[in-house]
């Protein structure tokens, strides 16, 4: 079976808040995220399809102190919280 | 005793916290108007200024898409008036932003309703506001040429009964005061519109030779104030505005009701702290020059293509005079010094103060508590 893959949504528009991470914007819902610093990691890294897998792979490679496991319960709250609005199965894309 | 002297700041250094870019651009997209309305704060720049081609527009758009700006808000001139102007809202589309549009309504058309159904076009769209200034011809049109007022009317009802997102203004000018009640029966009752926005003619533009019989005197002010209050009572609370008379009767009933429960003051006065939109957004006049506020005309930030947006949101002393007036206690002025208001006072806008006196750190005599108590006479500017 072929993983489910992910994508930033490509009508939403980033932008970058310092030090605080990012806001995300998506024009046809009117609606706003913000991201923190992690947040933001990911969000970059969606620019490509990507799995579940491969997004807790990213914050457990790129964050020492955080457990395969806790990686993974953070990239599913990630997507239940941006998606379908800001982030989207890849083959969706709208 | 008198407060410590204001220092003199570094207006090329942007205040903490503020976004990278703006949330909110307006865009006046033409300096050409089929109507010449009497009272046109933007008529001496529609003379002075020369329209910008349409790709000059759309390089901009995707300048402003770079720093995710959320939305722009066309007006004029007359936004209608462009042929291009659904090519330019598809480029406000493309750079992920939404839109909405001011107009006189004249030049709206089945045609140009059904326009707004191509593509992205009305999901993106917020509102398009149409001026209304009377419930009949022989009033709107005072302001306005013969036939304005049929024109726009057809106009405000082909977007509405096409299911657009629709709004009117009522500009407060001295023929239209007595005719509130029937302008709100007009537009909420037989119209059918969830609300419409108020505001009042200002000594500018066109006003500026028409004043007289345009700009509302203290008297009338206060009566637009009143009806407009009781308006609002009887149409639960479906008219609104951020200036001009309803705002001001508002103010006033604010520090009314926080001076009976003993309050010291405000949440945000205290300072020349009105207004705060220059924290989220500015304007882009026809020529392409970058102001503040379309209605603070003549500080320039820097012209579109030439100067990078995201610079001179941030760094434009122009802008950050403007917002630097936050910083400026009320009892630091001469004409506020003595007042026990200060705390419940915000100054007042901006523009107005820089069409009537030329200088942006005063305090608005229309906002002025202390008169409306009739605690100071006579004009203190
Ligand atoms: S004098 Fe008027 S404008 Fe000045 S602080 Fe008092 S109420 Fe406000």
């Amino acid at each position: 079976m072929i993983a489910k893959t992910w994508r930033a949504n490509a009508v939403v528009s980033c932008v970058d808040e310092g030090e605080d991470g990012a806001m995300l914007y998506n024009p046809d819902k009117d609606d706003t995220v913000l991201l923190n610093p992690t947040g933001r990691a990911v969000w970059t890294l969606l620019a490509a399809p990507r799995t579940l897998d491969e997004i807790a792979a990213h914050l457990a490679g790129n964050w020492p102190d955080v457990t395969a496991e806790q990686a993974r319960k953070d990239a599913e709250q990630f997507l239940d919280a941006l998606a379908p609005d800001f982030v989207v199965p890849a083959a969706d894309e709208s | 005793m008198n407060p410590e002297p204001v220092p003199v700041p570094d207006l090329t250094v942007p205040p903490a916290g503020l976004p990278r870019g703006p949330r909110t651009v307006d865009l006046s997209l033409t300096g050409r108007c089929n109507l010449k309305c009497r009272y046109c704060f933007y008529a001496d720049e529609m003379a002075g200024r020369n329209d910008l081609p349409t790709e000059r527009w759309l390089a901009f758009f995707e300048e402003m898409g770079g720093l995710a700006v959320q939305r722009v808000t066309i007006s004029g001139g007359e936004a209608f008036i462009r042929p291009d102007l659904f090519e330019l809202i598809d480029g406000i589309i493309a750079n992920k932003m939404r839109y909405a549009i001011l107009s006189n309504g004249t030049l709206i058309t089945p045609a140009v309703v059904e326009a707004f159904g191509v593509g992205k076009r009305r999901l993106r769209l917020d509102y398009v506001q149409v001026s209304i200034d009377g419930s009949r011809a022989e009033i709107h049109d005072q302001s306005r040429p013969p036939r304005s007022f049929d024109r726009a009317l057809t106009g405000l009802r082909l977007l509405k009964e096409a299911g657009l997102p629709v709004v009117a203004r009522v500009t407060l000018n001295r023929a239209n005061v007595e005719d509130l009640p029937n302008i709100a029966r007009l537009l909420i009752e037989d119209v059918g519109l969830a609300g419409f926005g108020t505001n009042d003619a200002e000594q500018m533009g066109s006003a500026r030779c028409n004043g007289e019989s345009m700009v509302l005197t203290s008297a009338e002010r206060q009566r637009a104030g009143e009806l407009l209050t009781g308006l609002n009572d009887k149409y639960g609370g479906r008219i609104s505005a951020s200036a001009g008379p309803l705002a001001i009767a508002r103010h006033f009933a604010e520090i009314d009701e926080a001076l009976a429960r003993g309050d010291k003051g405000l949440p945000g006065a205290g300072t020349l702290s009105s207004c705060g939109g220059v924290f989220s957004k500015m304007a882009v006049l026809h020529d392409g020059s970058m102001v503040p506020c379309s209605m603070l005309p003549t500080l320039t930030m820097g012209v579109i293509g030439l100067h990078p947006l995201a610079a001179a949101w941030r760094s434009s002393p122009a802008i950050n005079a403007v917002r630097y007036r936050r910083e400026i206690p009320l009892a630091s002025l001469p004409e506020c010094r003595d007042c026990p208001y200060t705390g419940f006072c915000r100054g007042g806008c901006p523009a107005s103060m820089m069409a009537r006196y030329g200088r942006l750190n005063v305090r608005d005599p229309l906002v002025c508590y202390r008169r409306y108590k009739g605690e100071e006479p006579g004009d203190a500017v």
